[in-house]
């Protein structure tokens, strides 16, 4: 199977260990990663904001790229796969408008979390597993822009996604029952405003532990970022809860191990991980 | 589908005179009862196993807290027995050709596998049925393949706390048969007690003494050999299955209140795993029982046969289980694969569920068949076709609800104490899945706080639910009330966005709700949060300031919308009727209840959301409908019984009783020592036979209980059974058949009132029954024969008004085929709408009244009295007398059977606002007037304010809400915005209540620009000064939480309807008036045009307000009514009516004032009268006539004495 690849900016930057996850899995399922070539900022943050024009050409470009490579596109970001659906339907909605003569390729844009929780991709991970995770309770978090608005993302289920869970019961690991696997993280406050960041991302945080979860993990890497870096406790006992990436922990189970400058890359220790995979893996050797 | 070619038939050629009626709800029975009450066969086609529809799953009913079901099975069991009623259940409509009059439908019968003749209903194989779950069968077997044995590579043992300790309560003798055993030693390995004997080469021997009747070695014992053998074990002479069940009942009856739940060794999960369902995946152990996982076929038949709760689900097997749900009780909990609806089901029969049946998929178990006394079961079965003749057809196939998951923000699905109105519905009902304890499907814990959102799934653009579903404010209320009549400690919370109690008495009922502690927030819940510990729920709203609320409860009902259902819309493509965008049918406004196919007439919610009186008015308006066209063919199809003439006989004959003491199956017999009550009956003065059939309702029964009145010359007839609300007639009328007065006969329920209810003590259970024999012999021998009165019908309708509803019933009524008498005060036709203009269809009322009044004119059926009015009335149902003035002076008499009431109603004009003496104050009908009579210039910049609810839901003007003026305003508003798109438009208003499909125009409206406020008229009402130099308005806006000032040039009062002035005609005619001047209906609920004396009916807006095309369907509707008195050329009248005794009468005029009816009067000979034809049965003058000179048919007092003094003989 071939699939376009479009990183992002995160992927080279904050979230690059993210990118390098995404790639280990694909090339372990099997699945070829063409980068699109010459790619550019997918138009989200700064230019949206900015001016219309500006934020829908940005990822324009990026998609008639694409459509000379002729497969379905892989978004790993979730504000990158929200401005390259937005500006695809535009796109195919009235091309001339935008100064193309046609626009209809048969190429899809697949947000990451969806492409993995296709059934034949969930069966071949799971056949190809060393260790499951077995243990590990985790609260899946999708935040917002991979989901809504439902009209631009064509998400089935936006206020009750299922993907995470599904992929995360592939692993092996124990998806929690909570219910702010879609709230808002507060990602484009972080910087201006940390007050209301801390606060929301403090909600989240709360939530997922009550529901008895011992890790979070998301397929944004906004989220990702900003929930570990906005956790404050406010008692000392409390613990704070690593937010791993769907592929982080994919690539976990996969290859049985957890590397030391992959742990480095968390702002909030994931020894969790890194301490069950040494006892799944003590078992495993004593079963033997 | 529609094709017509071949059964084209020549115009002339007379109609076929039958209806199919598809859809057995509420709807579809009242279409199917007034059709076949007035000589049309009818077909009614229902697609689950039982008729009753959403109807039948409601607990409670607005606004009168009636309980639903004890309404609405009166009717079920009428539906059941009327013989011109054919019940096709379980059954599919697939195909329709030919035209009106004669059309041709295919029907689809599907395999039911219980023979619907035979089965008495009485629930045993649902009971013996051992399986619960949703089983994983293999594929089936190729031709010539051989079923293999499976064995278990996953094997876990399931263990208890502690050692497991063998029981031989009941237990079942184990032998060797020597001539079939191989000698292989299997059952002396699996023997766990030693008490197999058994060496190589020889043949094992049971030792009785030592075996605890386990049945291993019966389980280990190879197929082809099946050498073990089984004795003293009941009921295996019809099955292994039926033997298991019996001992498993009887354990569980030994272990109950025994808290242990460790595994008693009595065999029957292994036993039942591999004899009854052939899978083996259980065995016995030293430790506990060890489950072959992997072959599991997740049955749970070994579960539901374990006396003790030891085995579980998660312990069999490694598939995940899934619970075979129960549908009716919207999946609360689970049913067997053969099942009966709900125990109030007609025809009580159950029905096979091909996905989960075993027999039906892998051909074991068959336990149900074994046990079934009457053999009904037929596992051959298969599915039929069926070509039915007929007239017309009614299209009401009903909704169902929306699918709360759409709102993921709720939760529903999710969350487990998040529910749907309709699964409270179940929580609250009796019948239901926690017997009527409102419980959270969470934990099972008592909530307190109880949140109601409303509009889910409805008024909601976002999931193309644009329409109000009309009753799920009154709904949520009703539950509400309801919850806490359960349990006083429960807060119910209602969260909305307009209260739409829009319908008759409902916002009293609003009112009354919020007295009991019923709390109502005018607010949209955005999120609900689960604490994934606690299941409790967090809500997200913005209050009515504006701020933002958290709130915790612990459950929240979803006041979930209604919908059209998939496979009704499939459907309805199949007959080629028109729907509209969200799937309701596509009708005409003065044309309310014709499809867009000739012949196909519509209703019930599939026409628009709609509450049940609503759903009764179009059932009976669509009867008419549908039989107005084959009108000729009328009683051509229906069944005419023939009776043989009654036995008479004397005092001095002998009594000669016969008593029938039903074992029904083993629901009585299982108890109850029938046999020891039919010894006792016999020694009962003047029995002269007595029997105790197996069923004493089936059919074969009801012929041998003829067969033996005539041979032993019976002249009284007790049986002692099960509930005489649902088989005395059946009874009776075999009785009837035989010759014998229906009095004559007497029923003792000893199932509902002595086995049910005393299945612990049988030994008292006898004695009861048997004194409940005793009473009932004892009624039976004081019983008088009663003569059921009967007297010719005068066909003729006269109906009171020729407004909308009074022309359209005139019109209709003589479409039937009856004569006419139209009477109306005013010296022209057309009512109140000669002031209005437009319908909501936008379409002209001038040529619709124009048209309707020819035909009124032109039908020589029809007698046209203008300007008279009825001063006199006189006679009863079939033959009535009405005085008429005419404007003559002269008096006229008029003769007829029935009466239909379409007074109507007026607008009302109160003095406020300056209203009646500022021109630039008017109401909704002057603005209507006022816009047609505008050219384009006139009011280009216009700017109108208009004010709802000016004089209505006020206790000083009109205390109720009058249903249309919503509506009304949108209409107008929408108009002049279209005519003057420069106009401006603010509607002030309390709640909009823009029900069903007005929803649509209200959106439509504020896309338009119609500024809508809302006003509080206790807190913030707004303030209006009108004067000649302006009009002033200061108002609060709650949406931007500021005042407003606003100037219009116009003000249009929204004024609501008022009745007309019928205070002398009801007095007359002896029917009630609501304070409000309106009638009162017979019943709320189902009896929503009749009045409550016999022959009278009514229609239109002197029921209520309401808009046109809803006085058309009530015209209809009462014509329908009135055609089933109509038709019939005498009527007989019920035996069981109240006489005077003049000898004792005082004159005290209390039995006058006590009935409800008004029948009793004082004749000229002084003396109080009772008419028997108009005598309603109920007996209350009877209890209240202080002289006791009042007696009533079958309730003397010598009856009540004969049943006391039997009761206290020893």
């Amino acid at each position: 199977m071939k699939l376009s690849y479009y990183p992002g900016c995160s992927l080279e930057g904050t979230a690059l260990d993210y990118d390098h996850s995404v790639r280990e899995v694909c090339r372990n399922l099997g699945v070829e990663l063409i980068d699109i070539p010459d790619w550019n900022c997918c138009g989200a943050s700064s230019a949206h904001m900015t001016d219309h024009e500006i934020g829908m050409r940005l990822p324009m470009r990026n998609l008639l790229l694409a459509r000379d490579l002729g497969h379905d596109i892989l978004v790993p970001c979730a504000a990158c796969f929200q401005r390259l659906k937005a500006a695809d339907k535009t796109l195919r909605k009235n091309p001339l408008l935008w100064d193309i003569a046609e626009y209809a390729p048969s190429g899809e844009i697949v947000h990451i979390s969806s492409f993995l929780a296709r059934p034949d991709i969930l069966e071949a991970i799971s056949a190809r597993i060393t260790l499951d995770l077995s243990g590990l309770a985790v609260a899946c978090y999708y935040g917002c822009l991979s989901l809504r608005n439902p009209h631009v993302t064509d998400a089935p289920h936006w206020e009750t996604p299922q993907t995470l869970e599904h992929i995360m019961a592939a692993i092996g690991a124990s998806p929690v029952s909570w219910s702010h696997r879609t709230e808002c993280c507060s990602g484009s406050l972080t910087m201006a405003r940390p007050d209301i960041a801390e606060k929301l991302v403090g909600d989240i945080a709360v939530a997922a532990k009550r529901a008895g979860a011992n890790a979070m993990v998301t397929d944004c890497p906004m989220c990702q970022a900003n929930v570990e870096s906005r956790q404050v406790c406010q008692e000392k006992e409390e613990t704070r809860l690593p937010v791993f990436f769907a592929t982080e922990l994919i690539v976990a189970a996969l290859s049985g191990s957890y590397p030391a400058h992959q742990q480095k890359t968390h702002l909030v220790s994931p020894e969790i991980l890194s301490g069950l995979l040494q006892n799944r893996a003590s078992e495993k050797e004593e079963a033997l | 589908m529609t094709s017509n070619l071949n059964t084209f038939s020549p115009p002339d050629s007379a109609p076929t005179g039958a209806v199919m009626v598809i859809g057995g709800g509420i709807s579809g029975m009242q279409s199917a009862l007034d059709l076949a009450n007035s000589g049309i066969k009818v077909y009614l086609v229902e697609r689950s196993p039982s008729i009753g529809g959403k109807m039948a799953q409601l607990d409670k009913t607005f606004p009168t807290n009636d309980c639903s079901m004890c309404i609405v099975s009166p009717k079920l069991v009428e539906v059941g027995r009327h013989r011109d009623i054919e019940l096709l259940t379980h059954s599919e409509v697939t195909g329709l050709s030919g035209e009106p009059g004669h059309f041709t439908a295919t029907v689809s019968r599907h395999a039911r596998y219980v023979d619907v003749d035979a089965c008495t209903g009485c629930g045993l194989c649902e009971l013996v049925c051992p399986v619960t779950q949703i089983s994983t069968f293999p594929a089936p077997l190729k031709e010539g393949e051989k079923k293999k044995k499976l064995r278990a590579k996953v094997k876990e043992t399931i263990r208890g706390e502690g050692v497991p300790t063998p029981t031989s309560l009941y237990k079942w003798t184990f032998s060797v048969d020597e001539s079939a055993c191989a000698q292989c030693g299997m059952c002396y390995s699996a023997c766990l007690a030693g008490a197999v004997v058994w060496e190589k080469k020889s043949i094992a021997v049971i030792d009785q003494k030592k075996c605890t009747g386990c049945g291993a070695c019966y389980v280990a014992c190879p197929e082809k050999f099946s050498a073990i053998t089984v004795t003293e074990a009941p009921d295996q002479e019809k099955s292994i299955g039926a033997a298991v069940y019996a001992r498993s009942e009887l354990l569980k009856k030994e272990f109950m209140g025994n808290d242990s739940t460790e595994c008693v060794r009595c065999g029957l999960c292994a036993i039942t795993c591999t004899k009854v369902m052939e899978i083996g995946a259980l065995k016995m152990t030293e430790e506990g029982i060890e489950a072959g996982q992997d072959i599991c076929q997740v049955c749970g038949a070994c579960v539901s046969v374990c006396p003790v709760d030891f085995l579980s689900m998660e312990g069999v097997s490694n598939k995940k289980s899934r619970l075979l749900e129960n549908d009716f009780n919207e999946g609360l909990d689970g049913r067997k694969p053969i099942n009966i609806l709900y125990p109030q089901a007609v025809p009580r029969v159950p029905v096979i569920d091909e996905a989960s049946c075993v027999h039906l998929n892998t051909g074991a178990c068959g336990t149900c068949a074994s046990i079934c006394g009457v053999g009904a079961i037929h596992y051959e079965s298969r599915e039929e076709e069926l070509e039915l003749q007929i007239g017309s057809v009614i299209f009401s196939p009903g909704i169902e609800v929306f699918d709360a998951r759409m709102r993921g923000e709720f939760g529903y699905g999710l969350y487990k104490n998040v529910v749907t109105s309709i699964e409270f519905e179940r929580l609250l009902s009796a019948s239901g899945p926690t017997s009527g304890t409102v419980a959270r499907p969470g934990d099972n814990s008592h909530p307190k706080k109880i949140a109601w959102i409303q509009c889910v799934g409805s008024r909601d653009h976002s999931c193309d639910r644009d329409y109000c579903s009309s009753v799920c404010c009154m709904y949520a209320t009703k539950e509400a009330f309801i919850a806490r009549e359960h349990d006083s400690s429960i807060e119910p919370t209602i969260f909305y966005i307009d209260m739409r109690s829009f319908g008759k008495n409902f916002d009293d009922y609003v009112e009354r709700a919020k007295e009991n502690k019923v709390r109502f927030v005018r607010a949209m819940v955005s999120r609900i949060f689960e604490d994934p510990v606690t299941g409790d729920l967090e809500l997200r709203y913005v209050d009515g300031k504006g701020a933002k609320k958290i709130e915790k409860f612990d459950m929240v009902v979803l006041s979930v919308g209604v919908q059209v259902p998939q496979g009704v819309k499939d459907l309805a493509g199949t007959l080629d009727i028109e729907l509209d965008r969200y799937g309701f049918a596509v009708t005409d406004g003065y044309r309310p209840l014709a499809t867009s196919r000739p012949g196909i007439f519509v209703s019930g919610a599939v026409n628009g959301p709609k509450d049940i009186p609503e759903t009764v008015c179009e059932a009976s308006g669509a009867a008419e409908a549908a039989s107005a066209s084959i009108a000729e063919a009328r009683g051509k199809l229906v069944a005419i019984e023939t009776l043989p003439e009654e036995v008479h006989f004397s005092d001095e004959d002998e009594l000669r009783i016969g008593v029938f003491i039903c074992h029904c199956g083993t629901n009585i017999a299982s108890v109850v020592d029938v046999d020891a009550v039919t010894e006792y009956a016999r020694t009962l003065p003047g029995v002269v036979y007595a029997e105790h059939p197996l069923y004493t309702c089936s059919q074969d029964s009801q012929e041998r209980m003829r067969e033996i009145i005539q041979e032993h010359r019976l002249n009284r007839v007790v049986t002692s059974a099960c509930s005489p609300t649902t088989h005395e007639p059946l009874f009776q009328s075999t009785l009837r058949q035989a010759g014998l007065n229906k009095n004559f006969f007497d029923m003792a329920n000893i199932r509902d009132q002595c086995s049910w209810v005393h299945p612990d003590d049988p030994v008292l259970a006898t004695e009861k029954a048997k004194r409940l024999t005793r009473m009932a012999v004892a009624n039976a021998t004081a019983g008088e024969p009663l003569d059921e009165l009967e007297f010719t019908v005068n066909s003729r309708l006269l109906v009171v008004g020729a407004g909308v509803a009074g022309m359209t019933a005139a019109v209709e009524a003589a479409k039937q085929g009856f004569g006419v008498y139209l009477v109306e005060r005013e010296p022209v036709l057309g009512g109140h709408v000669r002031h209005l203009y437009r319908n909501a269809d936008g379409k002209l009322f001038t040529s619709f009244i124009k048209e309707l009044s020819e035909q009124v004119l032109q039908d020589d059926r029809i007698r046209v009295f203008t300007s008279s009015e009825v001063v006199e009335q006189s006679g009863f149902v079939g033959s009535f007398e009405t005085d008429i003035v005419m404007p003559s002076g002269a008096t006229r008499t008029l003769k007829h059977g029935a009466i239909l009431i379409a007074t109507g109603a007026k607008e009302y004009r109160p003095e406020i606002h300056g209203l009646g003496t500022l021109e630039q104050v008017m109401t909704q009908t002057d603005f209507e007037a006022a816009l047609e009579q505008k050219n384009e210039a006139d009011w280009q910049q216009v700017r109108v304010a208009m004010l709802q609810c000016a004089g209505s839901r006020d206790p000083e003007h009109l205390p109720y809400c009058s249903r249309v003026c919503c509506n009304h305003a949108v209409k107008n508003s929408l108009r002049l915005k279209t005519m003057f798109p420069e106009a401006r438009v603010d509607v002030l208003y309390r709640d909009m209540r823009c029900y069903g499909h007005g929803e649509i125009n209200y959106r439509l409206a504020r896309q338009a620009g119609v500024n809508f406020i809302r006003f509080d008229p206790d807190a913030d009402p707004p303030h209006i000064t009108a004067k000649e130099s302006g009009i002033e308005i200061t108002v609060t806006d709650p949406s931007i939480d500021m005042e407003v000032q606003l100037s219009p040039d116009i003000l249009v009062l929204s004024t609501g309807m008022q009745a007309r002035e019928t205070e002398e005609l009801a007095s007359m005619l002896r029917v009630p008036r609501h304070d409000s001047g309106f009638f009162i209906e017979a019943h709320a609920k189902l009896r929503p045009v009749d009045l409550p004396s016999e022959g009278l009916f009514m229609a239109g807006t002197a029921h209520g307000p309401k808009s046109s095309s809803e006085a058309i369907i009530q015209a209809q509707a009462a014509v329908a009514r009135a055609v089933t008195l109509l038709s019939n050329d005498t009527l007989q009248m019920s035996g069981i009516v109240s006489t005077v005794d003049p000898t004792n009468c005082a004159v005290c005029l209390t039995c006058v004032r006590a009935c409800p009816y008004g029948v009793p009067f004082i004749n000229d000979q002084h003396t109080a009268e009772i008419n028997p034809a108009l005598c309603q049965g109920c007996g209350i003058c009877v209890a209240e006539c202080p002289a006791k000179t009042i007696s009533i048919g079958r309730f003397e007092d010598r009856n009540i004495r004969a049943k006391i003094e039997a009761y206290s003989e020893a």
